[in-house]
């Protein structure tokens, strides 16, 4: 998933050949091991308990949990969105994956995977929504018009949370398995670069990009409790 | 309903060495939970009511915490506690009381078909709304009665196979509320057994049953000349159904129960039910409305050496709005009515009960709040 949203936002950053780009990569670093996978314990199973998921299907690597993007860039004269909606999957009551990065104006779908009922909702100011309650193999969408956090949860399965980060410009990254992310097609000019996680404070640094070329620009992610 | 002293002592000591011990190792391997549900209620009653009177009719207050944690030991075994403290003005004066409600062993297999063993201080295995128990599961703020059991001792096995569900356990502790006898249930192990069905995601039906004495065995001298305490007991039949659909949520339970009566010449008899539903209007925003009929043998030792029993039958009827805050934080309030109706005694009766409530509930992951990596 890190790659293919990689290529996502490479892909759709910028179309018009008469804008002068440039790219930027690097390599991020967490500086303590994060997990958002806490340890699931149900206080009451229902009579149709699932097994965990599996580390794999966990995404063991918080990395996976980063988004990488740039702010204050050019207004775009259109709009480019994905072709096919990305998809936050209800799979072994959880949510995959964890966090999912779009640009506004983005339509997600939220398949339901799981042998029981699954809900959707969220209460973020950003985008306020329930998609109630539905079986297996029924999908609900949601689109996202306006930049934000938004946290989504299971009313039916508090340990469920997801968190999808709505923002106003296609020229964000999630790095990949090696921590490395890459974003392509900006626009000239000097923009903050700003790393992203959920339980970590917000990391910003700037960026100068260059008609064709590719700065390189690692990110470390601290959290909040880590003490010097 | 507080264990016999040696239970007790036996509790609080693996607790200690818990917290103590395994807890701080626990931590440093990320397999440890601690979550939590802080409730605060607001209550006005009328004052004469048997079972929703409280602080004589005036304005009531109640504050509880449950806290329930785990320890992923291996893959596959879990030990998991909870217990809850709880401070009212129920009675006109302050009181505050604290259980530990739950702490065992839980063994998930990870294969197909799944199930799960469990054994210690555990859930009442043969109810359908037992989250009732947890505030921010249940949609009103009373708990229903059918099938309200204190959580016993016992060992579990429960699972599914394709369509189907089942539990098997053994218990110490009969399905009944305690404070509808004469004296708490002693201990007696006795079956509980439960199968389901669920032929579409969002619909099931279930059956259950136990058989097992209810008495306090210290009254066995107040019985018939010649009886045990175990010679009276508890037969239980439920049948249950949980149905939801979009914003619609459907939770019924139709029991048959019998108790051997000591002081009747035949078996005592109830149909009970319970019915609830829930309708979520917008993210923030739902409803939820529950009626029940409960049945129990009302046995009182006053008239020794005679004794008597009546049939006492509970209505009780709950309306509810909920508010969502944030995800982890709500606020309800539910107006609840109740009438009581006992036979064999004309001039006796518990006066019908009223309550308007305000509960806010708020649930936290303690690893969440504290910043930490658990």
């Amino acid at each position: 998933m890190a790659s293919a949203l990689s290529l996502l936002a490479n892909g759709q950053a910028n179309a018009d050949p008469s804008i002068k780009t440039g790219s930027v990569h690097g390599q991020v670093t967490v500086t303590r091991k994060l997990t958002s996978q806490r340890m699931r314990f149900r206080l009451y199973p229902g009579f149709k308990p699932l097994p965990p998921p599996t580390t794999e299907e966990m995404g063991n690597d918080e990395r996976r949990n980063v988004v990488i993007y740039l702010e204050d860039t050019p207004p775009r004269a259109e709009k480019s969105l994905p072709a096919n909606p990305p998809q936050i999957i209800q799979q072994g009551e959880t949510f995959i994956p964890h966090v999912l990065p779009i640009v506004e104006g983005t339509t997600v779908d939220f398949p339901n995977k799981d042998p029981i009922f699954h809900n959707v909702f969220s209460l973020s100011g950003a985008r306020t929504f329930d998609l109630g309650r539905y079986p297996q193999g029924d999908s609900r969408a949601i689109t996202f018009e306006q930049p934000g956090i938004v946290p989504v949860f299971c009313h039916l399965h508090s340990n469920m949370s997801a968190v999808v980060l709505v923002l106003d410009n296609p020229y964000f990254a999630v790095p990949n398995a090696e921590g490395r992310y890459s974003i392509d097609g900006i626009p000239e000019g000097t923009y903050p670069l700003i790393g992203w996680h959920e339980r970590s404070e917000r990391v910003e640094q700037e960026v100068t990009i260059i008609a064709g070329k590719s700065v390189e620009l690692d990110i470390v992610i601290p959290i909040e409790d880590e003490e010097p | 309903m507080i264990p016999a002293k040696p239970i007790r002592i036996l509790i609080f000591s693996v607790s200690a060495w818990w917290v103590l011990t395994v807890s701080s190792v626990a931590i440093a391997q990320e397999r440890f939970l601690v979550e939590g549900i802080l409730d605060a209620e607001v209550y006005k009653t009328n004052d004469d009511s048997f079972s929703l009177s409280r602080n004589n009719g005036d304005v009531s207050y109640l504050g509880r915490l449950q806290l329930w944690s785990a320890w992923q030991m291996t893959t596959n075994l879990q030990l998991y506690a909870m217990g809850e403290i709880e401070t009212e003005d129920e009675y006109g004066y302050q009181s505050t009381e604290s259980e530990l409600t739950q702490l065992a062993l839980r063994y998930s297999s990870n294969s197909s078909p799944f199930y799960y063993i469990e054994a210690g201080k555990i859930l009442p295995p043969i109810a359908v709304a037992t989250d009732r128990r947890l505030s921010t599961q249940n949609p009103l703020i009373s708990e229903p009665n059918i099938i309200y059991a204190p959580y016993p001792l016992g060992i579990l096995v429960a699972g599914s196979v394709g369509w189907f569900d089942y539990r098997a356990a053994l218990v110490d502790l009969p399905s009944i509320l305690p404070e509808y006898l004469p004296a708490d249930p002693s201990s007696s192990y006795r079956p509980d057994l439960g199968i389901g069905v669920s032929p579409l995601t969002g619909l099931r039906f279930g059956l259950a049953y136990t058989k097992g004495p209810f008495l306090n065995k210290q009254q066995g001298e107040q019985l018939p000349e010649g009886s045990d305490w175990k010679d009276f007991d508890q037969r239980l039949w439920a049948l249950e159904v949980e149905f939801s659909r979009g914003y619609l949520e459907f939770t019924g339970e139709l029991v048959f129960s019998s108790y051997e009566d000591p002081f009747r010449y035949k078996r005592t008899e109830f149909t009970e039910y319970f019915l609830e539903l829930k309708y979520t209007w917008t993210p923030r925003f739902y409803g939820a409305v529950r009626y029940q009929k409960y049945g129990y043998p009302n046995i009182a030792y006053s008239a020794y050496p005679v004794g008597q029993a009546a049939n006492t039958i509970l209505h009780d009827f709950e309306i509810g709005l909920g508010f969502r805050f944030t995800a982890n934080t709500q606020l309800k309030v539910a107006y609840q009515q109740d009438r009581w109706s006992i036979d064999y005694v004309p001039d006796y009766y518990y006066p019908d009960g009223r309550s308007i409530a305000l509960q806010l509930s708020y649930h936290f992951d303690l690893g969440s709040l504290l910043g930490r990596d658990w």
